[in-house]
C-alpha cells in the first residue's frame, strides 16, 4: 500500500511548426501531453482553475476530461489553482469590500468542478509583495478572514483550501506565515508547500513542514538555486521573469545545485505519515534551452528512484 | 527467453555536437529509463565528438567499461542491448571513408573495426551488433546471387569473429539500402550462416520501402534476432531511394515532396505501421530477442522516448495474451 501518488502541475509548453504552444491547444496536443506525464509514473494533474472552462468545451464536459485522463492511465484532476499577481482598482485580495468578489469567483470554478473528486483548492493568499504592501498585522489579519471564508466555501465542495506561497507572494516570511496560519482556522486553511518558492523565500521547507505537518494540504515539488538575498521579491511586474539575479529561478527536482533538500522533506514526511498527493511542477522550465518533457522525466527519475526508496 | 526492450540513443545523437557531454548522456539515460526501458542502443561513431561511438572514446569519457556501465546502472539502465554499425560511414581512427561490404579488399577492415564492438558488448549486458547489410541503391550494382555472396562472406567472417565473444550480427535493411524486396533479403540472408548472423527488422524502413512489417516477420521469424520498432508516416512512392545521398535528399531534406518527418512515434494517429499487429506476431511467435524502440528525426526526443513508452506500457503489454 503506498501513501504517497504524483500529481502533475499544469504548466506544459511545446514547440510546434507554428511556434509554441501548450496542452489546451487541441484534443492532439491534450492526448499528448496526457500520455507523456502517464508514461513517466505521474497518476494526477493539478490544473488552473481559469483552464477548466476550456477543458470542458474540448471534451463536451469535465467527467468526459476525466474519462479521457482515466483511458490514459492517469485517476483524476486533483487540484484547482488560482492567483491574482496584480491589484487592481477593481480586485484588491485585501480590501474587504472586495472579498465578496473573490469568494464568488472561487465559488464558481470550485462549482464547476462539482462531483469529480478534486481534493484542493490551491490559492496564492495575497498579491505580489509590492501590491500588498504595507504587509502588516491589519493586512494579515484582513487576508487570514478572507481566506477562513474561502475556506468554510471550499469545504462545502469538499476540497481543502491550501494556500501556496510564492517568493513574492504578499505572505512570504517566516513571520508573516507565521501570523498567517495562527489568525486562521486550522480545519479550513492549509498550508500548499511550493519548495522551490520556500527556498527563494529563505524559508526552509522542510522545518515550515514539521512546523505545520498537520496543517499540509500538499506540494509543489521543485528546485531552485538561487536564494532571493538581493530584494528581487519586489522587482515589477513579475519577480519570476523580471528579477536582477536570474533569469530562471526554477529547475526540476534532481538538478545538480539545487537547493531544497528533498530526501530530508521526504523523511519528514515519512515521520509524519504523510499520506496523498505530491505535485511536480515545472514552471518556466524552457527558459535558457530547457523544455518541459524531459524536465518532467528527469523529475519523476528522481522521484522514483531516490524518494520513493525513503518514503513511498 | 523474455522479449527486452531497449531504445535508440540516435534521435539525441543527431549532430556532431549534440550529444558529447557527459551530462546529455545522463539526461537521456534517465529520460529513458524512466520511460520503462532497460537498455540503450548505440550507433558507433568516430571522433572525439563521439564519445560513445567506440571503445577508446568511452575510456576516455567514463574511466573504463566498467565506469560506463556504473553510469548506465545508476540511471537505472542494465545495459548496452546493440551496436549499431554502417561501413559506409567515415571511421576516422582507421584512415576510412565509406568501406564497402561489396569490396573483398575492405572484409578484413570492416572485421576488425567490428572487434572492438563484439569486445565490449559482453561487458555492457549486450550481445548484437546491428550492421548496415548493404549499402545505398547504385545502377551499377544488381541485386543478385553473386553480389549477396560478396556481401555474406563479409557477415559470415565478422559474425564468425563476433560468435567467439558471444555477439551476433544482425543484418539491417533500410530504407534507402540496394536490396528493396524481401527476396533481396533473402538472397542475402539465406547465404549468411545462421548460428551467427541474423536479421533486424526496422518496421518504419519497411514501409517506407513498401515492404509490410508482419509480412516480413513472418517469412523471416526463424532468423530474426532484432527489432527496431518504430512509426512511419511516408511511403517512398517516388523512389528517391535513387537518389545521390538519399540519406540527406530523400530522409533529411525531404526529398521532392518535401516530407517533414519521415519517421514517427509508436501511436502517431498518422502513422502507417499497424505497430500492434506487428507486437502480436512477435508474442505468438514467442520472439525473445531485443526491440528496440527508435524515434529517428524527433523534434525533442524526451517527448517521444515518453510517448513511446506510455504506448508500450498502456497499449501493447496490455494486448490480451502478450503482457512480456
Amino acid at each position: 500500500m503506498t501513501s504517497i501518488k504524483w500529481q502533475y502541475a499544469d504548466h506544459w509548453r511545446t514547440n510546434s511548426p507554428h511556434g509554441p504552444i501548450d496542452q489546451f491547444a487541441s484534443r492532439h496536443e491534450m492526448d499528448r501531453f496526457v500520455k507523456q506525464i502517464s508514461a513517466v509514473g505521474l497518476t494526477g494533474i493539478g490544473m488552473f482553475a481559469w483552464n477548466l472552462p476550456a477543458v470542458s468545451a474540448m471534451f463536451g464536459s469535465l467527467k468526459n476530461y476525466q474519462t479521457f485522463l482515466q483511458e490514459r492511465g492517469l485517476e483524476k484532476i486533483v487540484d484547482l489553482f488560482w492567483c491574482q499577481p496584480q491589484a487592481t482598482q477593481g480586485m484588491q485580495i485585501h480590501n474587504p469590500e472586495h472579498q465578496p468578489r473573490v469568494l464568488g469567483m472561487l465559488e464558481h470554478f470550485v462549482s464547476l468542478a462539482d462531483g469529480l473528486g478534486i481534493e484542493n483548492l490551491v490559492v496564492m493568499p495575497a498579491h505580489s509583495y509590492a501590491d500588498t504592501e504595507p504587509v502588516n498585522a491589519d493586512r494579515i489579519k484582513i487576508l487570514a478572514d478572507l481566506w477562513n471564508n474561502v475556506g468554510k466555501m471550499a469545504a462545502r465542495h469538499g476540497m481543502k483550501l491550501g494556500c501556496h506561497h510564492e517568493f513574492w507572494c504578499g505572505l512570504r516570511s517566516e513571520e508573516e506565515l507565521e501570523q498567517f496560519y495562527a489568525l486562521t482556522d486550522p480545519d479550513l486553511v492549509y498550508l500548499f508547500i511550493d519548495t522551490a518558492q520556500h527556498v527563494i523565500a529563505g524559508v526552509d521547507p522542510v522545518a515550515l513542514y514539521r512546523r505545520y505537518h498537520d496543517r499540509v494540504s500538499g506540494f509543489h515539488f521543485k528546485d531552485t538555486k538561487h536564494i532571493d538575498r538581493a530584494g528581487d521579491y519586489r522587482t515589477g511586474p513579475d519577480p519570476e521573469l523580471c528579477a536582477s539575479t536570474t533569469t530562471r529561478w526554477f529547475w526540476e527536482m534532481g538538478t545538480p545545485g539545487g537547493l531544497v533538500d528533498f530526501p530530508a522533506l521526504m523523511t519528514a514526511l515519512k515521520e509524519h505519515g504523510y499520506s496523498g498527493w505530491i505535485g511536480v511542477e515545472h514552471d518556466k522550465a524552457d527558459v535558457g534551452g530547457g523544455n518541459y518533457p524531459e524536465s518532467t522525466a528527469l523529475a519523476m527519475w528522481y522521484a522514483q528512484n531516490v524518494l520513493s526508496p525513503i518514503y513511498s | 527467453m523474455a522479449m527486452r526492450w531497449s531504445y535508440a540513443l540516435n534521435q539525441w545523437n543527431d549532430g556532431h555536437d549534440r550529444f558529447v557531454l557527459r551530462e546529455s548522456h545522463e539526461r537521456a539515460f534517465k529520460t529513458i529509463s524512466i520511460s520503462g526501458f532497460d537498455a540503450v542502443e548505440i550507433p558507433a561513431g568516430s571522433g572525439r565528438w563521439e564519445p560513445l561511438g567506440r571503445k577508446n572514446w568511452i575510456e576516455q569519457f567514463y574511466g573504463s567499461l566498467d565506469s560506463f556501465r556504473g553510469k548506465l546502472n545508476g540511471c537505472g539502465l542494465s545495459a548496452v542491448s546493440s551496436f549499431i554499425f554502417d561501413p559506409a560511414k567515415p571511421i576516422f581512427e582507421d584512415g576510412a571513408f565509406g568501406l564497402s561490404v561489396l569490396k573483398r579488399a575492405d572484409h578484413d577492415r570492416i572485421k576488425n573495426t567490428l572487434v572492438q564492438y563484439a569486445e565490449m558488448l559482453p561487458q555492457l549486458g549486450g550481445d548484437l551488433i546491428v550492421v548496415r547489410a548493404l549499402p545505398n541503391w547504385s545502377e551499377a550494382v544488381t541485386a543478385d546471387a553473386d553480389t549477396m555472396a560478396i556481401a555474406a562472406d563479409c557477415w559470415n567472417s565478422a559474425g564468425e569473429m563476433a560468435a567467439k565473444l558471444g555477439v551476433r550480427l544482425a543484418l539491417n535493411f533500410d530504407c534507402v539500402t540496394m536490396a528493396r524486396t524481401l527476396d533481396d533479403i533473402a538472397l542475402l540472408l539465406d547465404q549468411c550462416d545462421s548460428a551467427s548472423v541474423g536479421l533486424s527488422i526496422d518496421t518504419a524502413d519497411a514501409v517506407i520501402m513498401g515492404l509490410e512489417p508482419v509480412e516480413m516477420y513472418r517469412r523471416f521469424a526463424d532468423r530474426v534476432i532484432h527489432v527496431q520498432l518504430k512509426n512511419a508516416r511516408q511511403v517512398d512512392t517516388l523512389n528517391e531511394y535513387r537518389l545521390p545521398f538519399p540519406e540527406k535528399f530523400m530522409l533529411a531534406g525531404g526529398g521532392a515532396r518535401k516530407v517533414d518527418r519521415w519517421y514517427s512515434e509508436l501511436d502517431d494517429s498518422d502513422g502507417l505501421v499497424d505497430v500492434t499487429a506487428f507486437y502480436r506476431a512477435l508474442v505468438d511467435s514467442d520472439y525473445g530477442g531485443w526491440v528496440v524502440v527508435e524515434s529517428d528525426q524527433s523534434p525533442m526526443p524526451a517527448t517521444s522516448a515518453m510517448l513511446n513508452g506510455w504506448f508500450v506500457r498502456q497499449r501493447l503489454r496490455a494486448v490480451p495474451n502478450a503482457t512480456r
